[in-house]
């Protein structure tokens, strides 16, 4: 009786699955799916750029997203859209985007690191005790990536900041390749798990 | 249908139809208990991956919790847990 209902759950499942499989693959269902995560990018002036972390390589250098999101950081504050620049990123990554930025010509006073904070939850809390309680700042530029921005604004927004999103990278939202839907497939998986993590715990 | 995916359904088809048709040849042709046992082990792979993502999420959040070590909850769901999904389903399907 115990095989038997084993063995039917996994003929369902299995058909279940392969049946996603070949929409997920094969279809345009991913990209759809993909752009309900997207927010437009507002890209005005605020009191404060805000880029979020993603991660530091082993040897503490930035690897390719870290250094996507910091560049575009960067470029705002080149364009005068705020006088602070706030890295984000353990283990080394606020402090390896700081020398970069720098390096690029930010003036060092206006870059604030914060280094101590592993989820985005906890980027967000620190964001308002460091910039809104000390600082007295109400407005940021949010730099993310394009499937992070939804989770990452309402956290700042429940935080007490007025957000303006610098969504980046908009074009990962849209895969041509099977193999790039998986991958796409996976990440809207992933950010969709948070995101529904996060309510659960009444985060957002 | 992309054009990728055009390719790599026709080089699937091609190989396939070249596989049955061999295997005809050589007068074997349970192909239909072949898609079952496809199905059957695709299912119970996520079915063990499931039960693997379930057990991994309360034991990274007890870590995070008890050590002094920061674990995500994507590091629940690595590519190497359905890897290992699969081996389980093989060996347990047997």
């Amino acid at each position: 009786m115990m095989l038997r209902a084993w063995v039917v759950a996994c003929r369902v499942t299995g058909a279940l699955t392969l049946a996603a499989f070949f929409i997920t693959a094969f279809t345009a269902v991913p990209n759809r799916v993909a752009w309900r995560l997207y927010v437009p990018p507002d890209v005005r002036p605020a009191d404060a750029i805000v880029v979020l972390a993603v991660s530091a390589n082993a040897d503490g250098s930035l690897g390719t997203a870290s250094l996507q999101r910091a560049l575009a950081g960067i470029q705002l504050y080149r364009e005068g859209l705020a006088s602070r620049i706030v890295f984000l990123g353990m283990h080394g990554e606020a402090e390896a985007r700081a020398r970069l930025a720098v390096s690029l010509g930010v003036d060092r006073g206006a870059i604030l690191t914060e280094g101590h904070e592993p989820t985005t939850r906890d980027e967000a809390k620190r964001m308002r005790a460091v910039l809104h309680e000390r600082l007295g700042l109400r407005s940021v530029l949010l730099v993310t990536d394009v499937f992070h921005m939804r989770r990452a604004r309402a956290l700042l927004e429940r935080a007490g900041f007025i957000v303006r999103p610098a969504t980046m990278d908009q074009g990962a939202l849209t895969a041509e390749s099977p193999e790039a839907r998986l991958r796409l497939t996976r990440t809207v998986g992933e950010e969709l798990a948070a995101l529904g993590y996060y309510k659960l715990f009444h985060y957002l | 249908m992309t054009r990728v995916g055009t390719l790599v359904l026709v080089v699937v088809t091609i190989t396939s139809a070249l596989a049955c048709a061999l295997g005809r040849r050589r007068g074997v042709s349970r192909l239909g208990a072949a898609v079952v046992m496809l199905v059957e082990t695709v299912g119970a792979t996520v079915l063990f991956f499931a039960a693997n993502v379930v057990i991994g999420v309360p034991l990274v959040i007890m870590a995070r919790r008890l050590t002094p070590y920061y674990l995500t909850l994507y590091d629940a769901s690595d590519l190497t847990l359905l890897i290992l999904s699969l081996f389980q389903a093989t060996t347990f399907e047997a």
